[in-house]
């Protein structure tokens, strides 16, 4: 059957109501609701600020809405990677009974980080209106990284939600990588520590994960570096092509897959 | 009118053991294994390939009442699901002239955690229906479903899982689908549900072009169907009249 225009729009109704769904169930018992995301993270910051403050001797305002933006971000992108890789086996129930498109099953996850980002957004807002003077622009900068670094998210995430359906290992190897990269990237430490030590400073230039972070943080921190944009917008096009590729050699034997 | 058109369609499934589902197992064998294999010409089984369906062709025709039975195994749901789009055929064609509605497992998109009236849109969402006709037909729904609106409104945990089933019998009864699927579940269920069932089914079933359904009650599918298959180790092995079909069907067993 063709795409007709109508679908499109009912792929996201779909995937959003699944979407909804996982937040609802998840948050239903408690009285707090979803709000205890942004509580448990505002509570993580206050620690790790405290600790890392007093280790790292830099000025106290940059340095929280430094970690406040760099963590929650990597919260999102850590587990949004998570979810996919068991993306086909969460929705094997209905990959084996109904014909609906998997790419409603990849938009229901990330629109469920998505609603969990805007949770801890809060934290974000806070942090940023107290210690620091955003102007506009700086916002607009920070929504359009945003939005790159979701569309990033989704390629990563739809050829992850195929490998990790065929190879079920492949999901354990994720999170020991997704564990390093965490302590490889400058989130908790800053960048500071290369200052005359270029010798290392591969880490960073081959460290994708920096750029979605900095993409997001630096406009926040009033100093956007507009390569940074251009070079994870340009990624979109190899990640696009390469995972739409994958997707469509293999969407049809997924359900064969998560028997 | 045709309907459905299935032509040479054969269904080979692969069966993965655990080997075959991890990477790490597919890198040593690779590096380690690959060359004494080889070497000996030994072929290491990491998956074997099930052939369910066997050069299958069915034409459903406007009007058609099929009945799809057959033993345990004989490739009853593999063909329900081919025609629902949820498994591909490895070859031959399929061609689909109308919107295809299956009921296959008839707790599909039932959440625990969600109330009854959660629970009406989800499935009615999963199975593609509008939301606007959701939100008219509500009443309908619960009225067939014969819960209370105390009840209704409770998460779907509290039900019995014959409330259970008699919900999620409802929404689909709001369906109107042109050529409708359904697969076993009509026979399981309490006495409530059955009631239930015989009592809507077959003014369900007089809104659909066409219906292919699978059972094992010989009496619910001579009373429905005007044409029935029998299946038998993935092939058709027999295409006709229903009283035929059942007393050749009981004969051979």
């Amino acid at each position: 059957m063709k795409l007709k225009h109508k679908d499109i729009f009912y792929f996201f109704f779909q995937a959003y109501s699944l979407a909804i769904l996982d937040i609802k169930i998840r948050y239903r018992r408690s009285y707090l609701g979803a709000f205890w995301i942004t509580i448990s993270t505002a509570i993580l910051i206050a620690t790790l600020s405290l600790i890392f403050f007093i280790a790292l001797k830099s000025s106290p305002q940059n340095y929280f809405v430094y970690l406040t933006v760099g963590l929650i971000t990597w919260k999102y992108i850590e587990m949004t990677l998570k979810d996919y890789s068991y993306c086909m086996i969460e929705n094997q129930q209905l990959i084996k009974q109904v014909s609906i498109s998997k790419f409603v099953y990849i938009i229901r996850i990330i629109l469920r980080n998505i609603i969990i980002f805007l949770h801890n957004f809060i934290i974000i807002l806070l942090a940023v209106l107290i210690f620091k003077n955003p102007t506009l622009l700086n916002l607009l900068e920070f929504f359009l990284g945003f939005i790159i670094l979701t569309l990033n998210l989704v390629w990563m995430g739809t050829l992850l939600s195929i490998i990790c359906a065929r190879f079920r290992d492949v999901s354990e190897f994720l999170f020991n990588i997704l564990q390093i990269i965490f302590y490889l990237t400058p989130i908790i430490w800053t960048t500071d520590i290369f200052i005359g030590n270029d010798n290392f400073k591969f880490i960073l230039d081959l460290n994708l994960f920096f750029y979605l972070i900095e993409i997001i943080r630096l406009p926040l921190l009033g100093n956007a570096n507009y390569n940074y944009f251009i070079f994870m917008t340009l990624i979109l096009i190899p990640g696009y092509i390469f995972s739409f590729f994958i997707y469509n050699k293999y969407k049809n034997k997924i359900v064969f897959w998560v028997q | 009118m045709i309907v459905a058109n299935l032509s040479n369609i054969s269904l080979h499934i692969p069966i993965y053991n655990y080997g075959a589902l991890s990477i790490k197992d597919k890198f040593l064998h690779f590096f380690r294994e690959n060359k004494i294999l080889r070497e000996n010409k030994i072929q290491r089984n990491r998956y074997i390939i099930k052939i369910i369906l066997n050069n299958i062709n069915l034409k459903i025709n406007k009007g058609d009442r099929i009945g799809v039975i057959g033993a345990n195994g004989s490739g009853k749901t593999s063909l329900l699901k081919i025609i629902s789009s949820v498994y591909f055929p490895t070859t031959g064609s399929i061609i689909l002239r109308n919107q295809v509605t299956s009921i296959l497992d008839i707790t599909l998109g039932i959440y625990g955690e969600a109330t009854g009236v959660e629970n009406i849109s989800l499935r009615a969402m999963i199975l593609g229906l509008d939301q606007k006709k959701v939100k008219e037909k509500i009443h309908e729904i619960i009225e067939i479903s014969g819960l209370s609106e105390e009840v209704i409104n409770q998460p779907l945990f509290t039900y019995s899982s014959g409330m259970a089933m008699r919900l999620a019998f409802a929404v689909s009864m709001i369906l109107e689908p042109e050529l409708l699927v359904l697969d076993e579940w009509l026979a399981v269920g309490d006495y409530e549900f059955q009631k239930t069932v015989n009592k809507n089914l077959e003014i369900f079933i007089k809104k659909t072009k066409a219906l292919i359904f699978a059972s094992h009650d010989l009496e619910q599918i001579k009373k429905i169907c005007n044409r029935v298959i029998i299946m038998k180790e993935g092939l058709i092995f027999f295409d006709g009249k229903p009283s035929e079909a059942v007393k050749i069907y009981t004969n051979e067993k």
